[in-house]
């Protein structure tokens, strides 16, 4: 009976109503369209940075990350790995050996990045393999193989099959040298590494600098469905169980590596995805407290414009809470006309970047954004979370601007509101 | 698999890229058969006592002793160079050649990683083979800081062959009495113009005139590493140490050895010894 008494109510000022609705239903519809964007980048920053480079879990020798030495290493990398490999919950893992050296082609010569992978595991953790856009990924055993940066090629006029020699200081202070074929030019996303990464195979790498069954980090991408869900707080905890069992491991126990979740390796990257989400979560209030503002004045008026109304229904004995609790209602059933308005609207949005995305290009370059080259066209991507913290803000903010033109028109006096409606 | 043809390259600018690590990359230089000398510097720290009176051609004879202790007008060698630091110890077997101060070439026999690595010197200049990548490449000015293979020499200590009496002032701070006791004890100081990176030298001689250590202080009168000969013996009718020894003073257990095998002076060099061509062979 009240429902269809506050529906009715609501649409005799059709215009107002819909005006109002449409107000809100846009600023929800938005905002649920750029946290899908914000999504989306924190996504890609996220497959980008922790799933192909930081890894769920990292292990360095203690002093690597701080040092960057050459000599810090992890010792007996390939048991090392094996063991983290037969850990439950482990998807992948990749040993990497990371230094620099002088590189050079046949005419040119500059530094580079050089970095030691096993090309089977980086395959299986990493999309580096698929960002080969000439020749082939490193082949499995090691064969004296180059990748190299598409920037770094260009720099060095040097392409697929070329020559690359390479040198550096050894582990000793001795000198590293090395001739490699190079068997494909990479183009990662990653601004450094295009312009001066060089990939070998871990063995060749390990053979360069004198460091045999050594590395400087293990990356470790966990198989847990919470850890890639990027939350705010269950994925680290999944990540930090999955750290406590690493470090039980054996060989863990007795070489005490450096063993560090992506957010405790990366705290700026955590917290520049964490300020995204907040961002986007400021925005929504931002658009809350506009729409309670739209709220608060359409029931404000509306019971104003009632006032005669009301006190009638009062002088015969309507309960007072009963004519609260229909204002509510009628707002409730405003906030649902907007939030339809919002999921048609922000559902398109949300469509329209999820399978077209958002083309950001400068100059046909993507943005970079903390030295990640996005790719140019930016696509969103849903979260249920979003949607529904979106949905219960709106209730929310209805049902509390409510309050306020709810109490107004149950404590009207009656003979006071039926003299001053006829007036 | 064609390599391309290697060449003394300048467009292997090492130069920038060691600015850019601040390392010491290729730090690689001359075991010219010589001690000598470094680096650039400010003036150093007067000592306490005062400098004893003496002749000039007598301090200068013992510091071009010194200079050439282990050079003669050729020269052709074997020498093991042992490291030892913090971390490992290693040792290397080095031939090498010299013709009076301004050229040599040494080339590593073994380890086996690092076998057919050469070093030629002519005059100021200075280029590394690097048999694996088949390539030559000049050392940089900048390079020159680094430590030679790990070592605790630098490419300036081999390369540069700075000349005691000609680059520093001395001052004679003790002798050996008549009767053979004592040793002379000889401060230098770097001329103003010189560039050295040390403060002060203090050169120990041994009554008999063997030169013992050398003492290599920073511009604020902090030791900084020590190099003494050991093993003296006759060679070509003067006393040659068949061992030298540096140890830095801040690194506390390391230390680098250079000990000779064979020693021969004044042999006959095939023409060309020193050449781009015969640094590779």
């Amino acid at each position: 009976m009240i429902h269809l008494v506050a529906w009715r109510n609501l649409w005799r000022r059709r215009q107002r109503t819909l005006f109002t609705a449409l107000a809100m239903g846009v600023g929800v519809g938005l905002s649920m369209g750029s946290m899908a964007l914000q999504r989306g980048v924190s996504l890609e920053l996220f497959d980008e940075l922790v799933t192909d480079t930081l890894g769920h879990v990292q292990l360095h020798h203690p002093s690597y990350p701080s040092t960057r030495r050459l000599h810090d290493t992890l010792k007996e990398l390939s048991a090392l790995t094996a063991q983290v490999e037969g850990q439950r919950g482990v998807l992948s893992t990749s040993p990497r050996l990371m230094s620099v050296a002088l590189v050079g082609g046949a005419q040119r010569s500059t530094g580079a990045l050089i970095s030691g992978v096993d090309p089977v595991r980086e395959a299986k953790l990493s999309e580096l393999d698929q960002s080969v856009i000439q020749g082939a990924w490193l082949a499995s055993q090691a064969e004296r193989q180059a990748l190299i940066g598409e920037g770094l090629a260009e720099e060095l006029s040097i392409g697929v099959g070329g020559e690359l020699a390479v040198v550096g200081q050894d582990a000793y202070g001795g000198v590293a040298q090395g001739l490699f074929t190079i068997c494909g030019v990479v183009r990662s996303g990653s601004v450094e590494l295009d312009s001066a990464g060089v990939w070998l195979h871990l063995q060749d790498a390990q053979a360069l600098f004198a460091l045999e069954d050594q590395g400087h980090e293990l990356i470790i991408v966990s198989g847990d469905a919470t850890t890639q869900a990027l939350g705010e707080g269950e994925d680290e905890r999944a990540l930090q169980e999955l750290k406590a069992k690493l470090i039980a491991l054996p060989l863990l126990k007795e070489a005490a590596p450096l063993t560090r979740t992506w957010r405790e390796a990366m705290p700026s990257i955590s917290q520049l995805m964490d300020t995204q989400r907040a961002s986007s979560y400021i925005m929504l209030v931002i658009v809350l407290a506009l729409a309670a503002l739209g709220i608060l004045n359409t029931m404000l008026m509306s019971v104003y414009e009632r006032t005669r109304e009301l006190g009638v229904m009062l002088a015969i004995g309507v309960q007072p809470r009963l004519i609260s609790a229909l204002v509510i209602v009628e707002a409730l059933y405003l906030a649902t006309v907007a939030a339809l308005i919002g999921l048609i609207l922000g559902g398109t949005i949300d469509y329209l970047l999820i399978t077209y995305g958002l083309d950001f290009s400068v100059n046909g370059e993507g943005l970079s954004y903390g030295g990640v080259r996005l790719s140019p066209r930016l696509y969103g991507a849903f979260e249920w979370s979003s949607a529904l913290a979106t949905l219960a803000g709106l209730y929310l903010t209805t049902l509390l601007a409510s309050l306020w033109p709810a109490y107004r028109a149950s404590h009207l006096e009656p003979v006071e509101a039926i003299n001053k409606g006829s007036q | 698999m064609a390599l391309p043809p290697p060449s003394p390259l300048r467009s292997w600018s090492a130069t920038l890229f060691f600015k850019r690590r601040g390392s010491s990359l290729l730090a690689f230089g001359l075991l010219a058969v010589s001690v000598s000398y470094g680096h650039a510097t400010p003036p150093s720290p007067s000592s306490a006592s005062a400098p004893l009176e003496a002749r000039k051609g007598e301090i200068e004879a013992l510091l071009d002793l010194t200079d050439d202790l282990n050079r003669g007008r050729s020269s052709h060698s074997e020498l093991v160079m042992k490291v030892k630091t913090a971390r490992y110890e290693r040792e290397m077997t080095i031939e090498a050649w010299s013709e009076g101060a301004e050229r040599s070439l040494l080339r590593i026999l073994s380890p086996k990683r690092d076998a057919g690595v050469a070093t030629l010197k002519v005059g100021d200049e200075a280029w590394n083979y690097l048999p694996k990548i088949d390539r030559t490449l000049k050392i940089s000015a900048s390079a020159m800081g680094g430590a030679w293979m790990g070592s605790h020499l630098t490419n300036d200590d081999l390369i540069k062959g700075s000349r005691m009496r000609r680059d520093y002032t001395w001052a004679l701070m003790s002798r050996p009495t008549d009767s053979g006791e004592g040793r002379y004890q000889i401060e230098l100081t770097p001329k103003p113009d010189v560039p050295v990176v040390w403060g002060r030298l203090t050169l120990y001689i041994s009554a008999d005139k063997r030169p013992e250590r050398v003492e290599y202080w920073n511009e604020r009168g902090r030791l900084q590493r020590v190099m003494s000969f050991h093993d003296y013996r006759e060679l070509d009718g003067r006393a040659v140490p068949m061992r030298m020894r540096v140890t830095p003073k801040n690194k506390e257990g390391e230390l680098t050895e250079l000990i000779y095998t064979t020693l021969d002076f004044n042999v006959s060099l095939p023409p060309r010894t020193f050449s781009l061509q015969s640094l590779k062979r």
